[in-house]
């Protein structure tokens, strides 16, 4: 009888052991942690095209993880995201539907998914047919990857993707109307103790193509003395059609400022903005705001030293007084 | 006279064959020639037509062993073939000589081809190349002054360009090219004859062209982060990962969005089996767990560089504990994470702290919410 239960065990035992191996196993992916990454260029593709055009391009992208990583690619009319110019966010299917400008549908790419093997670039192909009756505008889509998550959790978890890809502007015909008002520009307080200071710009584009607003703020002290002329939008975050976008400006120096001149007190902002590629000087988009710069500490410390002053003086006076009498 | 005629035949033939003997002899007694044991000639470049002029130069790494010892002060000849006159030798004179007992091109450790020793010197080691001229003169180097040589030990030494005169050069014919090194003193000699190979041109130029175009990279660093237990009624619990941007120097700049998947309606950290529940994340800007009865779960993103001007949207700021900013399902509900300005060329890295709490009637049982980070460089 025990011979008998010694064989079933030898022949039970490579089962056990693989199951034991394969339990392992699985329990080892479901917790399994990998980076994810992917790299994308260029960035955005801006274009100029005519009715029945053919433009064909290459979006470059790759995967700095260490794990090969499959992604899948999307085309789509995109959006701006929360008001912040230069941001893409692909449209739903719904919005897309209801898009007017979006040209999703004039885009084809080589391929549906990718899997991207690290520290390899692959070229996503993609071409362009504008149709013949395509009217005069600008018209967006964006080649869109984003990683496909394989990862099985028995646990409460959060499972990430990451996603990038490539606006495209495709601008159709000729003289565009470029037009823009500007409903904003303030800070973000009415006093600061020091100079360091963020400036809220709120422009709508209403024209039919995107614009690119460039422009200063220049900043004038109670004297009237130019304390520092700053640059906006320095990094020309676009604004597409029919959008508002929310520009910030950071400005930072010392109460002296780099051009010798005293940062405290009352303090003028005047913003001028221009964004037409055609006359931009025509009608430039102008506003003026002004805040306070208050030293409250500096002011502190400076008025005690004061009162200590004349404390000592009030003191020794007395004391001179009495002595004399 | 006959007796006469068969002497004087007799003397001849005696007097010729004792000269024959005498010079045979002399040949044999004095001649000590072998071919070299092992013989390696490394040509710094194997290109045709090397002027020796400015960066066009090329150097000889020699490596030999003899098969007998050859006494000090001996000299090391290096021919080219004769017909190739003023090739190999661009200009005469005296060329830098260096012993070597390693060269990274020519001691092939662990090989026949091992440099053992450096050439060794009697006195000074001197090189000099000289010039041909017509038939049966050919361009030479050699190497004076040579130390004693033993047999079997294999020596080292490299010829360059001399520093005001001797200038090396070769051939402008491709393909074969015969040279015989010979190592000598006096009458003893060991030399052989080898291919030397050139080609039309031994270098290949690796071009590539740096993208002007802006690039952006974006990474996360885990694709799950395991959240624990959730005790219904408990505290929140909390998990991250990182994120990780870089730009070329060409981009403006970089922007982070996100958003969730919940049950497709709301999102949230989701039981998709029975009883299925969410733990909402949707409802308000920002989702407060502090509070006793409070469910919910977010994340946070930290500033990834506090002396820049990275900007964490306003609802997912981590400066309040237990505060977590709020998320929407799909991508028509993607917010404004993370914005920085201008290019940013080392990795910009941001901790993302997801925030969970399950409310009193939270059935039991795991939840999980699948959340997509979209990145990407302005326009």
């Amino acid at each position: 009888m025990q011979i008998f239960h010694a064989k079933k065990l030898r022949t039970a035992a490579p089962f056990l052991l693989l199951t034991l191996f394969l339990s392992v196993l699985l329990v080892g992916s479901a917790y399994a942690q990998e980076d994810v990454s992917v790299g994308v260029s260029p960035t955005f593709q801006n274009l100029k095209l005519q009715p029945g055009d053919k433009y064909n391009g290459e979006l470059v992208t790759w995967n700095l993880s260490q794990e090969p990583a499959k992604y899948k690619i999307l085309v789509k009319g995109f959006k701006q995201i929360d008001n912040t110019p230069g941001t893409a966010v692909l449209l739903s299917d719904e919005e897309e539907q209801k898009s007017l400008y979006s040209a999703s549908s004039w885009i084809t790419v080589n391929k549906d998914s990718i899997e991207l093997v690290p520290n390899k670039n692959e070229k996503i192909l993609y071409e362009i047919n504008v149709p013949k009756n395509a009217t005069k505008g600008e018209y967006h889509a964006m080649i869109s990857l984003i990683s496909e998550n394989y990862v099985k959790s028995n646990d409460t978890a959060t499972l990430t993707n990451v996603s990038s890809g490539m606006p495209i502007l495709i601008r159709i015909g000729d003289n565009f109307v470029e037009s823009a008002e500007l409903l904003t520009f303030k800070t973000s307080k009415n006093i600061y103790e020091k100079p360091s200071v963020l400036f809220t710009t709120i422009i709508n584009n209403t024209g039919d193509t995107h614009i690119s607003p460039t422009g200063e703020i220049i900043l004038t002290n109670i004297f009237n003395k130019e304390i520092a002329r700053i640059k906006f939008n320095a990094n020309s975050q676009s604004l597409l059609r029919d959008n508002t976008g929310n520009y910030t400006t950071q400005w930072t120096d010392k109460l002296i400022t780099e051009n010798k001149q005293l940062a405290v007190g009352p303090i003028k902002a005047e913003l001028i903005v221009t964004y037409r590629e055609l006359q931009p000087g025509f009608a430039p988009l102008l506003a003026q705001t002004s805040f306070y710069i208050i030293p409250w500490k500096y002011i502190l410390l400076f008025a005690i030293t004061i009162a200590l002053i004349v404390v000592l003086v009030k003191v020794k006076k007395r004391k001179k007084r009495l002595n004399s009498r | 006279m006959r007796k006469y005629k068969s002497l004087s035949l007799f003397r001849g033939f005696l007097t010729v064959t004792l000269i024959a003997v005498l010079l045979s002899s002399s040949f044999v007694f004095k001649s000590n020639a072998n071919a070299l044991t092992s013989v390696y000639l490394y040509l710094s470049r194997i290109k045709i037509n090397i002027t020796g002029a400015g960066a066009d130069t090329v150097e000889h790494v020699l490596a030999f062993s003899t098969s007998q010892a050859i006494p000090t002060d001996g000299t090391v000849t290096l021919t080219f073939p004769d017909d190739e006159d003023g090739f190999w030798c661009k200009t005469a004179g005296a060329l830098t000589v260096t012993a070597l007992t390693s060269s990274s091109a020519s001691d092939l450790a662990g090989t026949n081809w091992a440099i053992d020793a450096a050439l060794p010197a009697a006195t000074t080691l001197t090189a000099a190349c000289t010039k041909g001229s017509g038939a049966g003169s050919a361009d030479k180097i050699t190497i004076s002054s040579v130390g004693a040589i033993s047999a079997g030990t294999t020596y080292g030494v490299k010829i360059a360009n001399g520093s005001s005169a001797g200038v090396l050069g070769t051939d402008d014919t491709a393909g074969n090219h015969n040279v015989t090194i010979e190592v000598r003193n006096g009458t003893t000699s060991d030399s052989s004859t080898f291919g030397v190979r050139l080609i039309a041109d031994d270098r290949v130029v690796v071009s590539a062209t740096v993208s002007a175009t802006p690039t952006v990279t974006c990474s996360i660093s885990a694709n799950t982060v395991n959240l624990g237990s959730l005790y219904p009624g408990g505290a929140f619990t909390t998990g991250q990962h990182t994120i990780s941007t870089t730009t070329s120097d060409t981009a403006g700049g970089y922007y982070w969005a996100v958003y969730g998947t919940g049950n497709g309606t709301d999102a949230g950290l989701y039981k998709s089996s029975a009883t299925t529940y969410l733990i909402p994340s949707t409802g308000s800007t920002t989702v407060d767990l502090r509070g006793v009865g409070t469910e919910g779960f977010g994340l946070t993103a930290s500033d990834p560089d506090a002396a820049s001007a990275a900007t964490v949207a306003a609802n997912f700021s981590d400066g309040t504990l237990g505060v977590f900013g709020a998320l929407d399902p799909g991508v028509s509900g993607a917010k404004l994470l993370l914005s920085q300005q201008g290019a940013q060329t080392s990795a910009e890295v941001s901790t993302i702290t997801y925030g969970a709490k399950a409310g009193a009637t939270a059935p039991a049982g795991s939840y999980q919410e699948t959340v997509t980070f979209i990145c990407g460089g302005y326009y």
